[in-house]
């Protein structure tokens, strides 16, 4: 099946034309293709209200007051107790962090920042004032963006504060359906990691939003089959 | 509950575009009405970006359900659900006599096809234009995962039947 883009169809999609037997490669011929004109012709058409919509966004992060942005997060919880120790806090579905009925397996390894074992805090450079959310805001990098079948997607991240992020992943064409969850992330480094076992291989999206609305990471990330 | 900003819907729409559209005009078959819809839905998609809540669904799956509303006004608008216009582009007619035999069994499909319901047409598009997979199909038309892929399969069958009849 010719897919505009790159896209891919869900895998599934060929089995269930197999059983149109002979049928099924008349089927597949008969899909309409966008031609390029028009994908131009609509690009065109939307790209205004793109252009106005990031203006509006800008808009509104200027205007938002500043205990907003370096408050953050506004579900802070304790700073980790334990000092010199990593603390592992693994969320299982319906744990009450949860925000979907689907289930993505999100662990959290952390080791507590320096403020709260009293040591110095690391330094922050320009970045901490330019990422979403401002320096109070958990700085979150994926690591690796293809990930094999069964492998977890890895991200690394440095919260001066703590707080909770909401990660979802969803299918980009096809696969299993999206799933979102608020993850509590201790003040301090750590790396985030996200099982696929229940995942089928394909494209997705990867986004974890800050409780702003802001999103802290958007990337394409692939599970290969 | 964050929505979709707008660097996260141009991504939507960039890799979604090629699949709204065959989706569309899998339901439309006209492609200029497919175009005109197409457009409306993201125009529509963009404008409702706000109260898109993830938790219950995907991006993807919402903008097809935007789609296929804006699909079904145009063909309420028309005042019909299965009477096809001519296709503007002939896709099963054939210039080398090789070619004959592959344009008359597209020819029986798309016979075959107007046999359907709207609602099984609707399936077909969904899952075969628009590529989605049945975990996909059920958020879009609000149904349970188990119970799209019944319908998938059923109606799968019921085609294939149909070909199989008017060849």
């Amino acid at each position: 099946m010719r897919w505009h883009n790159g896209e891919h169809a869900d895998p599934g999609i060929e089995a269930d034309l197999a059983e149109l037997g002979e049928w099924g490669p008349e089927l597949r011929a008969l899909r309409e293709e966008p031609s390029p004109e028009f994908l131009a012709r609509l690009d065109g058409r939307l790209q205004p209200d793109f252009a106005r919509g990031r203006a509006d966004e800008r808009a509104t992060e200027d205007k938002q007051p500043w205990w907003r942005t370096r408050l953050w997060p506004a579900f802070a919880i304790g700073a980790p107790a334990a000092a010199g120790i990593v603390i592992a806090v693994v969320l299982i579905a319906g744990s009450g962090s949860d925000t979907s009925p689907g289930s993505l397996p999100v662990t959290v390894q952390s080791a507590p920042s320096p403020q709260a074992t009293g040591g110095a805090a690391a330094p922050e450079g320009d970045n901490a004032l330019s990422r979403p959310g401002g320096p109070a805001a958990p700085e979150i990098q994926v690591v690796a963006d293809e990930v094999s079948a069964g492998e977890p997607f890895v991200l690394r991240y440095t919260a001066p504060r703590a707080g909770s992020v909401f990660v979802s992943l969803s299918p980009i064409n096809g696969g299993s359906a999206t799933t979102t969850r608020r993850v509590a992330l201790p003040a301090g480094t750590g790396r985030l990691r996200i099982a696929t076992d229940q995942l089928d291989g394909g494209r997705y999206a990867l986004v974890v939003s800050l409780p702003n609305g802001q999103s802290a990471v958007r990337a394409n990330v692939r599970i290969l089959d | 509950m964050p929505s979709v900003q707008t660097a996260e819907f141009e991504d939507l729409y960039r890799e979604s575009a090629g699949a709204i559209f065959a989706f569309v005009a899998g339901m439309l078959r006209d492609r200029s009405a497919a175009e005109e819809v197409t457009a409306i839905a993201f125009e529509r998609g963009f404008r409702a970006r706000a109260t898109f809540d993830r938790r219950r669904g995907a991006p993807r799956a919402w903008m097809f359900g935007i789609a296929r509303n804006a699909a079904l006004d145009e063909l309420r608008r028309r005042g019909r659900v299965a009477e096809l216009p001519p296709e503007p582009e002939d896709r099963t007619s054939a210039g080398p006599p090789e070619l004959a035999e592959a344009s008359a069994r597209r020819e029986v499909v798309l016979r075959a096809l107007d046999k359907l319901e709207a609602r099984e047409r609707e399936l077909i598009a969904l899952r075969f234009d628009g590529g989605l997979s049945h975990a996909e199909i059920a958020e879009v038309l609000d149904i349970t995962a188990t119970n799209a892929s019944t319908m998938v399969h059923r109606v799968v069958t019921k085609l294939r039947k149909a070909c199989d009849e008017m060849a």
